[in-house]
């Protein structure tokens, strides 16, 4: 029992490392991937958990345009262009492929700057540019 | 349940079933590990951030209490008990942690949440779970209390209104508008089952019947994965037996086993999705204009919902067959029944003998103890009282209510009826062709009476239900 | 031990079936599956082709044209001999986006019970939305055996640009057909073009097959839904508008001019496949917003459209063709959400048009 319980406690404070270690510099910009996935995916749960309070409502919103097509990302490279005080700036390239009426139109995704903040450790989409 | 989770269920259970031959506590332990992760995984994501690592979370915690009020104190120090509670509280920080390590969420929807908040949440849990590891004898009143907060939870969870409030409440802290806060916002998987696995558990205690489980058996019969998400409600005794016996996944089994996943799979994503695009539902109700498909649309409905159920309790049954556990049948061919008696003993059978083991038989037993009630007021009181419990489990809406109570009313005019002519015609079956007749007639009627029933069950408001029985009737 | 046989050879010879049943697919492709439809007997037809994106719709697209005519009315309606039988040809405004298909421009003409030559006129909605020639090719090549009496083809400039005609999903999709197309009437396209889906043996077996094989079992589904609803499509309470503020850009498809970049060749072929034949210059959205000195709409700068008018009214007439140019006939505030779809009231100003051109066919 006690060698159990020394064992336990390593692998405990392993695990644990990662959780004060991390300092994940790539977040916004995956943030905005998830929520591009999400977007395609027509998924509104794991969208609104994507995206900050404010921004809900037109998150939704955007969603429900592509509720009527099949969408998909095509060539999608997301990079921070910069900062705009604590908001994270990302831009991505590619596009959403949606399908309407048997034709694929595709939705120029770098016409747009994607703001994403920080919220409770998580970095979430809160606008556009 | 999609395919890709019982794809990798039924994976998980060759492996386990292949790996822990004759090797019993191996096999729990891997069962509980594996029941934990699938808590997390197979909720799908909400609305509300990070409440798809929430709430299953609070299911594991709910399911320690209750293992720990109806354990002797101090249990959880023993060495199976101690090893159980590092799994469960082991892979769930695993699951927060994986935040961190992981750039996609795998094991859960979303993101988890941060660590500290984790840590918070595992400190406040902590310190209620000590509360009932350490204290002296526990009261009686401590399980009575967490039957009452399961069933409260429930009551929350089943009420539209209450779920929208709740909702509201979570988005008011959360900062989040409140604009598109729905009732469908607290979606806790298998909560239902696992809080009448965890009722039953409680009652059995405070009855004397329950007999000792260790914290492994337990956990993994309250959250076993192939029963998760839509049962059957199993009982403690009956499944840890299984996980007690020494088991070896031969060849005959697997082929038993494959066999009811593969009719599992073909009842629910062959028939019963195919049915579901032309089953009743709140936008049917309003479009379909004539009478005759109308009824066909009703009868859509009444198959699509057998197949599904019923396939996917075939799907649980089978995985759990590779792991050494037979859990029990919930339908035996309820639509080929005489009689509404006879379907409720084949439909949703675990659900049905829950609820007359604890609440039917001592309801009865308390009703006989009343003086100067008839018979026939207690039999319709029993089985009414039942019959709308049953509606209410699945929603506590208007439109379930409805259908509660029109099996309630149905059970006891079919219990007079069989009264009735068992009395004055006993010797009706005497002739074969008349007994033929009578038994497809019996059960035609018990199958429209049944059928009409999901009318209420499967539309969201009374008004459409009438709507929908109006046109069924030419009204 | 005996036991132990059971399992594996079982799970052997499931999956050497499953694996020739796959292969042997390959061989049964060809088979005209999507003639088999329980519409027009067990269900009744549909009023136009099968089309959409939603389930809501109790619809949905595929590309098997056997299955799309063999679920239409048309294909479920003996001739009779007081009939009068039109069909109608075009993109999706004669397919009816946002119509029910009482207000489409066969719906309408139907209801209006007139005659011609002394028959009843029972029109067809062979429209789908997709707007290129050569779809309205195909479709024309299969609408012929039903025996029309007059075939209506409605265009646009939009369907005659060279570098769309073998892109669209439906028409890419159909590769064979198309083939037999440009060898039949000897168009000018390319039938190597890398554009036409040519499945290779894998993408013909059973596992690759799958989807269109669910969406021909779908469709069959959807005939339920059809014949106890009447529902082919979803209406929108709101919709976006078709644009009056247009950009200030005159580009049509990169173009610099329109000379030998329209596929004359595939009208040409269209109008061959049956004797009685009339071409529709279809309404459009005329704009008097933003930037509308550069632009008629959304779709097309002015120089291109001006240009396509006076290129497809010259090629008419040289053929002599009965042409009808009807590009201005539908006042602006009678268009829904695009550019060349109508309102019911813009629907009946059509039908009215067309009525009188049918009429005019029996002089």
């Amino acid at each position: 029992m006690r060698k159990f319980s020394l064992i336990l406690i390593i692998v405990f404070i392993t695990l644990t490392l990662p959780a004060c270690a991390s300092n994940n510099d790539n977040a916004p910009v995956q943030a905005v991937e998830n929520y591009l996935n999400a977007l395609v995916e027509k998924d509104a749960n794991r969208l609104t958990a994507l995206v900050c309070g404010e921004w809900e409502e037109e998150a939704l919103i955007e969603l429900d345009s592509f509720q009527a097509v099949t969408a998909r990302l095509e060539g999608v490279a997301c990079e921070q262009t910069g900062t705009d005080g604590a908001t994270a700036l990302v831009l991505c390239n590619g596009n959403i492929v949606a399908s309407y009426n048997n034709e694929d139109q595709q939705l120029d995704l770098s016409v747009r700057t994607y703001q994403v903040v920080e919220e409770g450790g998580d970095w979430l989409v809160c606008g556009t540019r | 349940m999609g395919l890709i989770q019982i794809g990798a269920s039924i994976l998980i259970g060759l492996l386990i079933g292949a790996l822990t031959r004759e090797r019993r506590t191996l096999r729990i332990y891997l069962l509980l590990a594996c029941s934990v992760l699938a808590v997390y995984w197979f909720q799908p994501a909400l609305p509300l951030r990070s409440f798809d690592f929430w709430l299953p979370s609070l299911s594991l915690a709910l399911t320690i209490l209750t293992w720990l009020v109806t354990s002797p104190a101090g249990a959880w120090r023993l060495g199976p008990n101690f090893i159980g509670l590092s799994i469960i509280v082991g892979l769930a920080t695993l699951v927060d942690l994986s935040r961190y390590v992981l750039p996609d969420p795998v094991l859960t929807a979303t993101t988890p949440p941060q660590f500290f908040q984790y840590c918070i949440f595992l400190l406040v849990v902590g310190i209620i779970l000590s509360f009932f590891g350490w204290s002296p004898p526990r009261r009686l009143w401590t399980i009575s209390a967490v039957i009452i907060l399961l069933i409260v939870i429930l009551i929350i969870l089943k009420t539209p209104a209450l779920s929208l409030q709740t909702s509201i409440l979570f988005r008011t802290v959360a900062n989040r508008p409140i604009e598109s806060a729905s009732f469908t916002d607290l979606r806790w998987l298998g909560f239902s089952y696992i809080a009448f696995r965890l009722i039953h558990v409680l009652r059995d205690k405070q009855t004397g019947h329950l007999p000792e489980l260790s914290l492994p058996e337990f956990g993994t019969y309250v959250v076993f994965f192939p029963a998760l998400a839509a049962g059957p409600i199993d009982r403690a005794e009956r499944f840890t037996q299984d996980l007690r016996k020494d088991f070896s996944l031969t060849q005959d089994e697997t082929l038993l086993a494959g066999q009811r996943i593969f009719l599992g799979l073909f009842k629910k994503f062959v028939i019963a999705d195919t049915l579901a695009i032309i089953a009743l539902n709140d936008a049917l109700a309003t479009q379909v204009r004539t009478m005759g498909w109308m009824w066909i649309v009703v009868y859509a409905y009444a198959f699509q919902i057998y197949f599904d159920f019923s396939g996917y309790t075939d799907i649980a049954i089978g995985i759990a067959r590779l792991v050494g556990i037979k859990l029990p049948e919930n339908f035996a061919a309820p639509y080929t029944r005489p009689n509404l008696t006879q379907f409720w003993n084949s439909w949703h059978m675990s659900l049905t003998q829950w609820f007359r083991s604890y609440f039917f038989n001592p309801f009865n037993r308390w009703m006989r103890g009343l003086k100067h009630i008839p018979a026939w007021v207690m039999i319709f009181m029993g089985q009414a009282a039942t019959m709308l419990l049953i509606g209410l489990w699945h929603g506590i809406t208007v439109n379930f209510i409805l259908w509660g109570l029109w099996h309630g009313i149905g059970l006891f005019l079919q219990n007079r009826w069989s009264e009735f002519i068992r009395t004055r015609y006993s010797n009706l079956g005497q002739d074969a062709r008349l007994r033929i007749l009578l038994q497809i007639g019996s059960i035609l009627i018990t199958f429209h009476f049944v059928a009409l029933g999901w009318v209420f069950f499967a539309l969201s408001d009374p008004s459409l239900s009438w709507q929908v029985f109006r046109k069924l009737f030419g009204m | 031990m005996e036991s132990r046989t059971r399992l594996y050879p079982l799970l052997l010879k499931t999956a050497l079936i499953f694996v020739l049943f796959n292969l042997t697919f390959i061989f049964l492709n060809d088979l005209p599956l999507g003639k088999i439809s329980l519409y027009n007997s067990l269900f009744p037809g549909r009023e136009r082709f099968p089309f959409g994106e939603t389930r809501a719709s109790y619809n949905l697209s595929l590309f098997d044209l056997d299955a799309m005519f063999a679920s239409h009315v048309l294909a479920g309606t003996e001739k009779a001999p007081d009939e009068y039988r039109v069909l109608l040809i075009g993109d999706s405004s004669v397919w009816g986006t946002l119509l029910t298909p009482e207000q489409t421009l066969a719906g309408q003409l139907n209801a209006s019970a007139s005659n011609a030559c002394g028959k009843t006129i029972r029109a067809y909605n062979l429209g789908y939305p997709t707007i290129v020639l050569t779809k309205d090719l195909m479709m024309l090549d299969q609408a012929r055996e039903y025996q029309p009496d007059l075939v209506i083809w409605l265009t646009t400039l939009e369907a005659f640009p060279n570098d769309k005609q073998l892109t669209s999903p439906v028409v890419a999709n159909n590769a064979e057909r198309v083939e037999d197309l440009i060898t039949n009437y000897q168009i000018p396209l390319n039938a190597s073009e890398p554009a036409l889906v040519k499945p290779s043996a894998w993408e013909q077996t059973l596992v690759s097959q799958r989807r269109a094989l669910a969406d021909l079992l779908r469709l069959q589904i959807y005939g339920a839904l059809w014949a106890s609803t009447g529902i082919d499509q979803v209406y929108p309470q709101d919709y976006e508008r078709a644009q009056t503020d247009l950009e200030a850009s005159d580009d049509f498809h990169g173009l610099a001019s329109l000379e030998n970049a329209l596929a004359f060749e595939v009208l040409d072929a269209g109008m061959s496949v049956v004797p009685h034949m009339i071409l529709v210059n279809e309404p459009m959205l005329i704009s008097s917003g933003r930037n509308s000195d550069i632009r008629y709409n959304f779709f097309y700068p002015r120089w291109a459209y001006d240009e396509y008018r006076q290129q497809l009214a010259e090629h008419a007439t040289n053929r002599n063709w009965r042409y009808l140019d009807l590009w201005d006939l539908v006042p602006a505030d009678e268009f829904t959400n695009s550019a060349i779809h109508l309102t019911p009231a813009g629907e009946g100003l059509l039908a009215n048009k067309i009525l009188k051109a049918i009429q005019a066919e029996c002089k």
